[in-house]
């Protein structure tokens, strides 16, 4: 296996693959940066390039183009407010309010360091588990898989902001949404309204761009000021320096979010879209200022940044052991393995060995230089929020309606997109929680299928299964814990908020003053 | 919070869960119409949770709302001088004492902005998103983008024709050569210009 490693650098070190390295990064980082334009497109566009290269230099390209485009997605969405993928949405959440605030540079800092950590931990995993991971992964089937899902729906309470029942209102919104389109037994139309184009369901990158994005866009046309209009401080290199230092004080936070990105993103079918969101609501269930989530917390962004880069290390695993992608970007770059004449599976891990470990090496050395690359550039485009909204505002309305466009070159996903940013305007507006509403309309359609495939291939007989009793009990410990800290969280406003009136607040405040 | 502040709270939040009851129990109803093949269970369970969850956030706000009242009715029984017409004259008096709380209003807040831009912008701001997407439908996105920037940096950004014109050309070539010589990727097409 040492042999393996220090072969598989080797094949990585190579001028000429350490050339097109730097090339797949620059595409790569440009890619990300535009919103919708994510590493599946990237990677399908720039396939047949490789027809003619070497294996390694072909991977190592697809490879480093692949990982740079989550690190630049991040950029938008704190810069911006866009989720520059649909997996660098929660980056928004805690991002953009930073940025709002004057503290692009700090905030980039903390997600670039996050995104590095989280890329070394998932790149450890993936070169340290590979081999052993086959049997381990084996022995989940669908009822396993159902029981994940719901795990992920358990998050929904911590993420539901001040009010559960809002919470559970938008998850009732975002599982109708899921559940539009084809039925995954019969085949049938579910909720179409007869139109052709809700026949395939409702696309998930117009709802992220109009959810989060055009809501942002919009106050940016209401307000007519610059992004930022703090102080210009935290735009420069010692502003990014305090995020990074932010972002090495939250070690811990992290590892264990790079943790659930990687044990997530190996999971076929529930991927990076689903990762970001329980590892925010762990963050956020174990914060010490869990209030601060949604206004600009740090935990809540060195969560997002680490998950957003761990979670495509761990899709890598599924993808070289067994052949089975763990998402769309992944299928493609299948693909791309399969036109370079390399088989994954069990050849992989023993005779192979030396190329899934430049494979690792490409994930490690790619994900740093694009780190690298984007703290460079840390002062132009945080400088970027201070251009005058009116000015940025046609180029990031173009970012909204390519970005949905490319979901499936429809109309419909241009309606979508309008439809997901009044709904995304209505939550800001009245306080009502975006997030729910999104990770069920992710895991709504997984629910169904793996229950489908679970009463089918083993009747009731599915919920006795130990795994099925295992995750059961950690979904039911999730769930009152995250029932538990919400209550926590709704004393402490209740103590530190008496706002009833202004004379009421006047009086308390003065009295508590005392 | 005044009665204004109370009424802004609490309405559109019993407004919004009558909207997600219309949809859930519209989207149950709609579920006994599907032949039997067709797989309901879960989407019936989704649809009876948002109509459990819209009747309980409808009961709730009519409760706050109620409990609201009878405490701005005990506050007045208290001390009858304030009125809700008074809300500014007492904060302002009074604000020396409560700085924290009353006076942080944070203006860059989403909630903020929407709920205080005045209307004259909304229907500005909406008109051109509005423009927007007729001249799509009709021109494509490259027409669309070029009259987009072009009348919002000259209208709403008040920038001189030059730097309108020049910014416009510039946006519009890198989209085109973005779309149609690097990535390849379909932009939407208008009916009267395929091309544009």
């Amino acid at each position: 296996m040492i042999d393996a490693i220090g072969s598989g650098l080797e094949q990585v070190l190579q001028w000429e693959t350490l050339l097109l390295m730097v090339l797949g990064i620059f595409i790569g980082f440009i890619v990300g940066i535009l919103p919708g334009l994510g590493g599946a497109v990237a990677i399908a566009l720039l396939l047949p390039f490789t027809f003619a290269m070497e294996p390694v230099q072909g991977i190592v390209f697809l490879l480093s183009m692949w990982i740079v485009t989550g690190t630049a997605g991040d950029i938008t969405s704190v810069l911006f407010g866009i989720p520059g993928e649909a997996t660098s949405a929660a980056a928004v959440l805690d991002g953009y309010p930073m940025t709002k605030k004057g503290q692009a540079g700090r905030a980039l800092g903390i997600v670039l360091t996050s995104s590095t950590i989280g890329l070394v931990f998932g790149a450890v995993v993936l070169g340290v588990f590979i081999t052993v991971i086959r049997p381990l992964v084996l022995v989940l089937g669908p009822p396993e898989f159902f029981m994940l899902v719901l795990l992920g729906l358990a998050f929904v309470v911590t993420l539901s902001g001040k009010s559960p029942a809002k919470g559970m209102a938008m998850v009732a919104l975002g599982l109708l949404a899921s559940y539009v389109g084809s039925d995954p037994s019969a085949g049938l139309p579910r909720f179409t309204f007869d139109q052709m184009y809700l026949w395939g369901g409702i696309e998930l990158i117009p709802v992220v761009v109009g959810l989060f994005g055009g809501a942002e866009v919009l106050q940016l046309m209401l307000t007519r000021s610059s992004i930022a209009t703090g102080s210009i401080g935290d735009a420069k290199l010692s502003g990014t320096m305090r995020g990074v230092a932010d972002a090495l004080r939250h070690w811990f936070l992290a590892v264990r979010s790079s943790s659930v990105g990687v044990v997530i993103g190996m999971l076929p079918g529930l991927g990076g879209t689903v990762a970001q969101w329980v590892s925010y609501g762990q963050a956020r269930q174990t914060s010490k200022n869990p209030e601060q989530f949604g206004k600009g917390a740090i935990d809540g962004l060195v969560a997002a940044g680490a998950t957003n880069n761990a979670k495509d290390a761990g899709s890598l695993i599924p993808t070289i052991a067994f052949g089975i992608p763990g998402g769309a970007a992944t299928a493609v770059l299948l693909g791309g393995f399969l036109v370079l004449g390399i088989t994954p599976g069990q050849a992989m891990l023993t005779t192979q060995l030396d190329v899934t470990f430049s494979m690792v090496w490409t994930v490690v050395i790619a994900g740093i230089l694009g780190v690298a690359l984007a703290l460079a550039l840390v002062r132009p485009l945080a400088s970027l929020t201070r251009i005058s909204g009116t000015v940025l505002t046609p180029v990031l309305f173009l970012f909204l309606v390519i970005g949905a466009y490319t979901a499936s070159n429809h109309w419909g996903d241009l309606f979508v997109m309008l439809g997901a940013s009044v709904l995304g305007v209505v939550c800001l507006r009245w306080d009502w929680p975006r997030v729910p509403f999104l990770l069920a309309l992710v895991l709504g359609a997984l629910l169904e299928q793996y229950l489908q495939l679970s009463d089918t291939l083993f009747s009731s007989g599915w919920l006795t299964r130990p795994g099925v009793i295992i995750i059961g009990v950690i979904v039911l410990a999730t769930f009152v814990f995250s029932v538990r800290s919400v209550a926590r969280d709704h004393k402490r406003r209740a103590a530190d908020e008496p706002v009833e009136g202004p004379r009421t607040q006047v009086i308390r405040t003065i009295g508590r003053n005392k | 919070m005044t009665l204004h502040a109370e009424k802004r709270s609490v309405m559109p939040d019993i407004v919004i869960s009558c909207a997600v009851l219309f949809v859930s129990a519209g989207a149950l109803a709609l579920s006994f119409t599907f032949s039997s093949a067709v797989s309901v269970l879960l989407p019936r369970l989704a649809a009876s949770l948002g109509i459990f969850c819209a009747l309980w956030m409808i009961a709730k706000s009519f409760i706050e709302s109620a409990r609201h009242r009878r405490d701005r009715e005990e506050d007045r029984e208290e001390d009858p001088s304030p009125t809700d017409d008074s809300r500014g004259t007492h904060e302002e008096t009074l604000s020396p004492d409560v700085p924290a709380v009353v006076q942080e209003i944070d203006e860059n807040d989403p909630e903020y902005v929407l709920s205080h831009t005045p209307r004259k912008v909304w229907l500005v701001t909406l008109g051109f998103i509005a423009g927007f997407f007729i001249l799509l439908y009709l021109c494509g996105l490259f027409i669309a983008a070029a009259a987009l920037s072009l009348t919002y940096l000259m209208v709403v950004g008040k920038r001189s024709s030059t730097f309108a014109i020049s910014y416009t050309v510039v946006l519009t070539a890198l989209l085109w050569v973005l779309m149609r010589w690097v990535t390849y990727i379909s932009t939407p097409a208008g009916i009267l210009l395929h091309g544009g």
